[in-house]
């Protein structure tokens, strides 16, 4: 069945979505259409849902996603799948900031770089990343990981709890309480085996896996240098 | 909190309905006042001056106030001044004076009457203006759309911690340096602190408004040496809290963001033409089709726009 | 940042142990450094107690001192320093016990946005306390007793208990910064939602969970390794800045099809500007929180000098709202060390649409009630000054995760007292209401308060007693 087309134009977006929804309820699948970066698309969408926008899209698209298969042509603005629980995302240009921001599962694939706090507090999933992750990415990150195939800003993966953060090529610096550990051949074998997935196999990649130092876990560390950190 | 915008055009066009447009967007993002820096075609010599005035009934004693502090400062009107038939108590005025003898002299003399007459821009080019209320409201009371320009800023303003006020809207003009504005996104946190040590170096402010403080910032810098790139990138280390702001003058237009990368930016740029704004959804109301964006998203970022139109005038 | 610390300082000596850091050396046990009950009153009005035992924990502990509870701080204006007047000679007093007095308080209709605004049968509802600080029988029973009455509670840091859940007739969610347990489906369930900025109690700052709460239920909702000490972020991850929740709102409606008000609740800092800032944001309700407002664990700087006082917020939050127009579309909660009926209507007067109580209703549940003597006792502490609410060890049950504590929450029991004291409240409020002769407690205005001292008065703007003139400058 082909898709059905919506056209977003400068028409409120809460009549936009309320389409978007009608359309997946009747088990279409939906092209989005004049799309000029406008906030809030496709919030909360249901497992089963595809939807496809051809353009770029504003903040927030994607956000609550509950099992949808979203794709952007475009870019994203700031916090596409935020809060997440399942579902994937698929982001062919540039994704702002915030990108998955404390999500909790499922997949966000990005062929270009992230913005500033990429995967910020994020709880569980995978967020894939071809090209570069902006400054603070990972940030206070609890679960879930972040793979970066373009190398890392700044801060990267500062003050992360728990999660991991892999970055193939230059990290310009590693944020507070970070430590990079030899990832495990298991470990590795599953990245990769999630990228090829992606269409992004590869053998040539040196990984570096950045995780939580742990040192601000406790409020009881002695470590004065831990301490002054914050 | 805000949205800002600027536009950069490659020839004088109708530079106001496209910051209109762009502020229009962002409406959003604060409608309690909208303001507009402009740049259209210098004056050979002399300069535009925008002010406004509290009262309506007592605008032409203010003239003529206003007009005695010109005459003593050497500098008189080169034309008759207009304003807006709007009705409201405070009125928006465009004068155009001869050049005054000492141009910070006759600013601090004008200034004297501010509270009822406040001068909120002086340039060869610039021209501000700026009212309560949307876009589309500040545009048709005051002709925006109309305004034929080279390059220009605009602001949509949710106030923060001063007051709502037709004076203190964005965008600031940087007194006494002419044709220098700001508009700014953010909240600085030593606001005091610097205002207090530039009133001390001889500064004086209009508002608590923190962008006002951007703006003295900056210039004052650039009157000890610095070019506007150096000091753009000197206040994101020396000014404490979250901000991203644009400032433009006649030949250029830069902006700061700070170090912590929070407030946006976003350009497009094409054919030596620009568009940037606070959100993308705002530069894509001029650029409709599908053209490259900048995301200024990382911290302590700094660029400046040569304005090529003026070349090309030459 | 940590790079900065490559060269640490070294001693010439040997670390010292802990003991010796400690100062045990000629103490005696039960009188510790560093706990105020340890040290005598002197002359000194700055080197007190509490400022001495200050110096001598955080000497030894090279950090901040955490408690839970609510501020110690006895400087600033209360509900006590205002009182109503009653109808005298110039208006009629409602009959106590007969005339009626409406207590129906609908909260989010103001907006017209939402199709379901929230209709409670009293002004009172219970405040956010997070499951993890709380126990799941605390959660429970403010659940039940809120429903008893027709009132509502909220779910905490913590996300949705399934226990509350079921046990509340009405819930608002909170999303806070940290989004733990953030789910859609519990989003959809929820009466309302509430985004958080911060609270009363520290403003500012993110929410604090110490790793002895963080027990095996707790770190499972909080995506955390067990024990760990959890901090919150401050700032939600999503959106910056006030300008940005406008869209974050959005989405929020969006998510839940706008069935359902959001609110905001932030602590008392500059109400003035922050309550117009959240009303043109474009939230339905907006949550007031002043300095005394409790919190299960803080850094107890923070209690003691952040904020200000709950009737200073009331004030200057109405007054922010009818500046913009706004006062009738937003509904304004206080909350923030209201402890009784009559604090809930001297908050209606000063310009509350309705009230959020959080460590009252704890009080309700039995915290610091005299039971369990020996339990006070081993945390240094007995009933009427307990404020170890970080500990864990709650010696009631209620803010604590040991089973063998929660037990001490008898559900039907606490529910039915949380039930009577909410009624209570109400009773209070109503005649209070009447014997100002209101038809509505929502009648109630600053016109029927007098201050009883010239900070109540500069800071409220309610008239002096006798005198009947504002404090002006």
């Amino acid at each position: 069945m082909s898709a059905v087309i919506v056209t977003v134009g400068d028409r409120p977006i809460r009549e936009v979505n309320k389409e978007i929804r009608a359309a997946l309820a009747e088990g279409n699948a939906v092209t989005v259409q004049d799309t000029r970066s406008r906030h809030n698309l496709g919030i909360g969408l249901p497992e089963g849902a595809r939807l496809r926008f051809e353009g770029s899209v504003g903040y927030y698209c994607g956000g609550l996603n509950d099992g949808a298969h979203i794709e952007v042509e475009r870019n994203v603005g700031w916090s596409a799948g935020e809060a997440m629980a399942k579902g994937e995302i698929l982001i062919n240009g540039y994704a702002g900031m915030s990108v998955g921001a404390s999500m909790r599962g499922g997949l966000i694939h990005i062929r270009g770089d992230a913005g500033p706090r990429c995967g910020v507090a994020m709880k569980g999933g995978d967020i894939i990343v071809e090209g570069k992750i902006g400054y603070l990415s990972g940030f206070m990150a609890h679960a879930g990981r972040i793979i970066a195939l373009g190398g890392a800003a700044g801060a990267c993966a500062d003050s992360l709890w728990g999660g991991e953060v892999w970055v193939a090529g230059p990290i310009e610096s590693l944020g507070v309480d970070t430590k990079v550990v030899e990832p495990s051949a298991a470990e590795v074998t599953s990245v990769e085996a999630l990228l090829a997935d992606r269409g992004l196999g590869s053998n040539a990649r040196e990984w570096q896996k950045i995780v939580s130092a742990e040192r601000l876990w406790h409020f009881e560390s002695r470590d004065a240098g831990a301490w002054l950190m914050i | 909190m805000c949205g800002i915008a600027g536009r950069i055009l490659i020839k004088p066009a109708r530079v106001g309905a496209d910051l209109v447009d762009l502020m229009a967007a962002q409406r959003h993002r604060g409608a309690d006042s909208t303001g507009f820096a402009l740049y259209g075609p210098p004056l050979e010599s002399g300069f535009i001056v925008r002010a406004m005035a509290a009262e309506r009934s007592r605008l032409s004693d203010d003239l003529t106030a206003f007009l005695e502090i010109l005459r003593d400062n050497g500098s008189d009107f080169l034309s008759d001044p207009t304003h807006d038939d709007a009705g409201t108590p405070h009125v928006s005025v465009r004068m155009e004076i001869k050049e005054p003898t000492n141009f910070a002299e006759w600013s601090r003399h004008a200034d004297t009457i501010a509270e009822r007459f406040e001068v909120q821009s002086v340039g060869r080019s610039l021209e501000i203006i700026k009212d309560l209320g949307g876009a589309n409201e500040v545009a048709e009371k005051h002709g925006i759309r109309d305004f034929i320009g080279t390059h220009g800023l605009g602001h949509a303003r949710l106030a923060t911690e001063s007051s709502i006020s037709p004076t203190a809207s964005h965008p600031f003009w940087a007194r006494p340096f002419p044709d220098i504005a700001i508009v700014h996104n953010g909240q600085i946190t030593d606001y005091y602190t610097w205002r207090e040590r530039l009133e001390q170096s001889g500064y004086r402010f209009m508002t608590y408004n923190d962008s006002e403080l951007i703006a003295v910032w900056i210039s004052d810098q650039m009157s000890k040496g610095l070019t506007q790139a150096q000091a753009l990138q000197k206040s994101i280390s020396e000014i404490d809290g979250v901000f991203t702001y644009l400032i433009s003058n006649t030949e250029s237009m830069g902006f700061a963001k700070d170090r912590w990368a929070i407030k946006p930016l976003v350009a497009i740029e094409e054919n030596g033409e620009m568009a940037v704004a606070t959100e993308e959804q705002a530069v894509r109301m001029i650029y409709t089709g599908e053209n490259p964006v900048i995301n200024y998203d990382g911290p302590s970022l700094t660029n400046t726009w040569q304005i090529q139109s003026l070349r090309n005038a030459a | 940042m940590a790079d900065d610390l490559k060269t640490p300082y070294e001693y010439p000596f040997e670390l010292p142990s802990e003991e010796a850091v400690a100062m045990t050396d000629g103490g005696i046990d039960g009188r510790p450094a560093g706990v105020p009950s340890s040290y005598e009153q002197g002359k000194s009005v700055r080197w007190t107690p509490e400022s001495i035992s200050e110096v001598h924990a955080l000497s030894r502990l090279g950090r901040y001192q955490i408690r839970g509870f609510t501020t110690f701080n006895h400087r600033m204006p209360t509900f006590d320093d205002l009182t109503f007047v009653p109808a005298t000679m110039t208006r009629l007093p409602l009959e106590g016990y007969r005339e009626s007095c409406d207590t129906k308080t609908v909260l989010g209709g103001g907006t017209g946005l939402v199709e379901k605004p929230l209709e409670l049968d009293i002004p009172i509802y219970i405040a956010s306390m997070s499951f993890g600080a709380l126990s799941a029988n605390a959660k429970a029973s403010l659940g039940y007793g809120a429903s008893k009455v027709g009132s509502m509670t909220c779910t905490g840091e913590g996300g949705m208990l399934e226990d509350e859940r079921s046990a509340s007739q009405k819930l608002v969610y909170q999303m806070t910064p940290s989004r733990y347990m953030l789910d859609l489906e519990h989003l959809r369930m929820a009466d309302a939602i509430e985004l958080v900025v911060g609270q009363g109690a520290k403003p500012g700052t993110g929410g604090l969970l110490l790793g002895m709460k963080v027990s095996e239920r707790v770190a499972r909702m909080r995506s955390l390794p067990e024990g760990v000490d959890q901090r919150s972020t401050v700032r939600h991850p999503d959106f910056l800045g006030a300008d940005d929740m406008q869209v974050k709102i959005e989405e929020l409606r969006e998510a839940t099809d706008y069935q359902v008000p959001i609110f905001l609740k932030m602590g008392a800092t500059r109400p003035r500007y922050d309550v117009a800032i959240a009303a043109k944001a474009g939230v339905d309700v907006i949550v007031v929180d002043g300095a005394e407002g409790g919190t299960g664990a803080s850094p107890e700087l923070l209690i003691d000098h952040t904020g200000i006082p709950t009737i200073s917020a009331i004030r200057a939050a109405r007054e922010a709202l009818d500046d913009c127009g706004m006062t009738g579309k937003v509904s304004l909660v206080a909350a923030g060390g209201i402890r009784s009926g009559t604090d809930a209507a001297k908050c209606l007067a000063l310009g509350a649409d309705a009230v959020m109580i959080g460590t009252g209703a704890l009080m309700a549940l039995g915290c610091n009630s005299p039971r369990y003597f020996d339990d006070y006792a081993a945390l240094g502490t007995a009933p009427g000054k307990c404020h170890h609410c970080h500990t864990g060890l709650c010696p009631v049950g209620i803010t604590t995760q040991e089973p063998e504590l929660e037990v001490r929450v008898d559900v039907p029991a606490a529910s039915e007292r949380v039930a009577r004291y909410l009624t209570a409240m109400t009773m209070e409020i109503t005649l209070l209401a009447k014997a100002c002769g209101k038809s509505s407690v929502h009648n109630l205005e600053v016109e029927d308060l007098r201050a009883l001292s010239l900070e109540a008065s500069a800071f409220t703007g309610v008239k002096m007693a006798g005198i009947d003139k504002t404090y002006s400058w």
